[in-house]
C-alpha cells in the first residue's frame, strides 16, 4: 500500500479518536468511533490481514455502532441537551491521559524489539485461521460462543418489561 | 511505518479512549471509550503479529476473538442502560449513585 | 486466474482513477436505464402504457434527469446540518466500492480479493448508518420514525442473509466472488440449494428497501420516510444509491447462485449482464405484484421464519458436505 494511504487512516483513526473523546452531544461521540474504527480498519489491511479488516467493519460497524445508536435513541433523555461541563473532571481526565502516554510513549521508544521476516502469504490466509480455530484454539473458541450465547439471553433478561407486576 | 509508530499510534488511541470514559457523565460516552481502548488493544495485538511473531495466525484469532467480546460486552452494557433508562429516566453517572433497587 | 486493472496501468493512482471512472459511468447509465424500466415494467403490469414521449418513452427520462438536476438544493433551517449533509454521500460512497468487487467474465475482475465476500457485506453495513443519519439529521418525526423502521428492518433481515450466503462458501471452499463463480463447474448453485437461494432473494429484497419491504420509504404512509426533508438532487441521490443497491445485491446472487458468467455459447460478460438484469425484472415484479408489509409482520416474518429456516438449511448442508 502506498504510503500516503496509510498516513491518512492513520489520521482518520486519530481524529476520530479525538472527536469521540472530546465532543459533547453523544451523536458525535458515536460519529468519532464510527471514524476510528474504520481507520483501524484501513490499518489492520495495512498490517496484512484483509479478513480481520472485514471482520472489524462488519462487526463494529455495522453491528456495534448501530446498536450504540439505536440504545442513545431509546434513551434520549440525555443526549438531546449537552450537561454543563465540569471543569475540574474534564482537567483532571486530561492530565491523566497525558500522564499516562508520556509515561507510556517513553518506555515504548526506548525498548528494542528483535523484528522477524513477515510470514509467507499463505500463513496469513483464512484457511489458516479456521485451521486453528478449530485444532489447537479449539477452547477459546467454543468459550467464545459460549460467552456470546450468555450474553444474548442476559441482555433480553436484563432488558425485558416486567410481565409479572400488574 | 514501523512497529514504534504503530504502537504509538495505538498508545494514543488508548489515551483518547481513557480521557473520553473520564470525562463524560453519559454512560454511552462512558462505552465509547471503552470501545476505543479495546480497539487500541487489539490495534497493538496485529502490529506484533506483522512484525515481532513468526505464526501469524495468532495474532489474527486475538483479535477476532477482542471484537467478539467487545460486542458481548455491548450488548450487556446496552441492555442495562436500558433498564436504567425505563427505571429512572435518566442516564447521567452522576445521577445513578443509589445502590438499591 | 483473472487478469485485473493492475496489469493494464502500471502506475497505482491512475488504476483507481480508471475504476472510478468506469465505475460511476457505469452506474449512472445503469439508473437511467432502470427508472425507465420500472416506470415501463410498471405500467405493464398494471395494464397501462407508460411513457410515450419519444421511443418507448425514452425521451421522458431525459425530461426527467434534466427536471431532477435543475431543482433547487434547499437546506431547510431546522435541520442537524453535518447529518443532514453527509447522509447522501456515506449512502452512495459504499454502492460505488462495492461495484468493483464482481467479476464478470473468466478473465477480468477489478481486484480478485480473497475475502470479497464478508468486505460486500461488511461495507453494506455502512448503509445502514447512513439511513439513520438521514433521519436524524432531518429533525422531522416522520424520517425519524422511518429511519429507525429502516434500521430495524435492515439490521433484522441481514441475518438471514448471513446465513443463506454460508451454505454456498461451504460449497464452494473460498470466500472470493471469482472463487465461488468458477467453483459452479455444471450445476449452479441454485438447484443444489434451492432454500439458500430463495432466502437470499427475500433478505436482499429487504435490505434494499424495496417493495414489499418498503415501509421506510412508504409513500403513502410516511410521506416520504427517511428522506422526507431531501429535495433536488440530494433525493436524486438516495433514489440513485437504491438502484445501485438493486444492482449490487442481483450481481451477489448472480454470482453465488446462478453461476456467474457461465454459460453455453455468449461471451462471459453478456451472460452475467444477462442474469443480473432477469434478477432485476424479479425484484421489480416483486414490487408490483405483493402488497406492502407491515412492519410487525415484516419482523416476524424475519426473525420467526427466516432465521429457523436458514439454520435448518445451514445444519443440512454441513451434515451433507461432511458426512457424505
Amino acid at each position: 500500500m502506498p504510503d500516503i494511504i496509510v498516513y491518512i487512516f492513520v489520521v482518520l483513526t486519530l481524529i476520530g479518536g479525538i472527536v469521540a473523546a472530546v465532543a459533547r452531544q453523544v451523536l458525535y461521540n458515536i460519529i468519532g468511533l464510527g471514524i476510528s474504527l474504520l481507520g483501524l480498519a484501513g490499518l489492520f489491511l495495512n498490517l496484512g490481514s484483509p479478513f480481520v479488516a472485514a471482520m472489524q467493519v462488519l462487526i463494529y460497524i455495522g453491528g456495534i455502532t448501530v446498536a450504540i445508536v439505536f440504545a442513545m435513541m431509546l434513551s434520549i433523555a440525555m443526549s438531546l441537551l449537552p450537561p454543563t461541563p465540569n471543569m475540574a473532571k474534564r482537567v483532571f481526565a486530561i492530565l491523566s491521559g497525558i500522564v499516562f502516554f508520556v509515561a507510556l510513549a517513553s518506555m515504548i521508544m526506548g525498548t528494542h524489539f528483535n523484528s522477524v521476516e513477515p510470514a509467507a502469504q499463505a500463513a496469513w490466509s483464512v484457511g489458516q485461521i479456521g485451521h486453528a480455530l478449530l485444532t489447537t484454539y479449539n477452547l477459546v473458541f467454543e468459550t467464545l460462543s459460549l460467552v456470546l450465547l450468555l450474553a444474548i439471553i442476559g441482555a433480553i433478561l436484563i432488558a425485558r418489561k416486567d410481565t409479572s407486576t400488574p | 511505518m514501523t512497529l514504534h509508530a504503530y504502537l504509538l499510534v495505538s498508545l494514543a488511541l488508548f489515551s483518547l479512549g481513557l480521557i473520553g470514559a473520564l470525562s463524560h457523565r453519559n454512560l454511552i460516552a462512558l462505552l465509547i471509550g471503552t470501545e476505543l481502548m479495546m480497539n487500541a488493544a487489539s490495534l497493538n495485538f496485529m502490529a506484533f503479529n506483522r512484525y515481532v511473531v513468526t505464526d501469524p495466525t495468532v495474532g489474527q484469532i486475538f483479535v477476532l476473538i477482542i471484537i467478539g467480546l467487545a460486542a458481548a460486552e455491548v450488548a450487556i452494557f446496552l441492555s442495562i442502560i436500558l433498564r436504567l433508562y425505563r427505571a429512572y429516566h435518566d442516564i447521567d453517572s452522576e445521577k445513578l449513585v443509589e445502590l438499591k433497587g | 486466474m483473472p487478469s485485473n486493472i493492475l496489469h493494464f496501468f502500471d502506475n497505482f493512482w491512475l488504476a483507481i482513477g480508471a475504476t472510478i471512472a468506469i465505475v460511476m459511468a457505469y452506474l449512472s447509465v445503469n439508473a437511467i436505464m432502470l427508472i425507465w424500466l420500472e416506470r415501463k415494467l410498471a405500467a405493464r403490469i398494471q395494464r397501462r402504457i407508460g411513457p410515450t414521449r419519444g421511443p418507448f418513452g425514452l425521451v421522458q427520462q431525459i425530461f426527467d434527469m434534466v427536471k431532477l438536476f435543475s431543482k433547487e438544493l434547499i437546506t431547510p433551517d431546522h435541520v442537524n446540518r453535518v447529518l443532514y449533509l453527509i447522509a447522501p454521500v456515506m449512502i452512495f460512497a459504499p454502492v460505488m466500492a462495492l461495484c468493483t468487487l464482481f467479476p464478470i467474465s473468466a478473465t477480468w475482475v477489478f481486484h480478485d480479493y480473497s475475502v470479497a465476500v464478508v468486505l460486500l457485506l461488511a461495507i453494506s453495513g455502512v448503509n445502514i448508518l447512513a439511513i439513520f443519519f438521514a433521519g436524524w439529521g432531518s429533525n422531522n418525526k416522520y424520517a425519524l420514525l422511518g429511519a429507525v423502521r429502516a434500521v430495524a428492518q435492515n439490521i433484522s433481515y441481514e441475518i438471514p442473509l448471513i446465513l443463506s450466503i454460508i451454505p454456498i462458501v461451504m460449497m464452494a471452499n473460498s470466500l472470493s466472488l471469482y472463487g465461488i463463480a468458477d467453483a459452479q463447474t455444471g450445476v449452479p448453485y441454485v438447484l443444489l440449494q434451492p432454500i439458500a437461494a430463495i432466502i437470499f432473494i427475500i433478505s436482499a429484497t429487504a435490505e434494499t428497501n424495496r417493495a414489499p419491504f418498503d415501509i421506510p420509504e412508504a409513500e403513502s404512509e410516511l410521506v416520504a420516510g427517511f428522506h422526507t426533508e431531501y429535495s433536488g438532487m440530494r433525493f436524486g441521490m438516495f433514489f440513485f444509491a437504491e438502484y445501485s443497491n438493486m444492482i449490487i445485491v442481483c450481481g451477489l446472487a448472480t454470482v453465488l447462485f446462478l453461476g456467474g458468467w457461465k454459460g453455453p455459447y455468449l461471451p462471459g460478460p453478456v451472460w452475467f449482464f444477462i442474469k443480473v438484469y432477469a434478477l432485476i425484472i424479479l425484484m421489480m415484479w416483486f414490487r408490483w405484484t405483493f402488497p406492502r408489509l407491515r412492519f410487525d409482520q415484516l419482523m416476524k416474518f424475519a426473525w420467526m421464519v427466516l432465521v429457523p429456516l436458514a439454520l435448518i438449511n445451514l445444519l443440512i448442508t454441513t451434515f451433507v458436505l461432511k458426512l457424505i
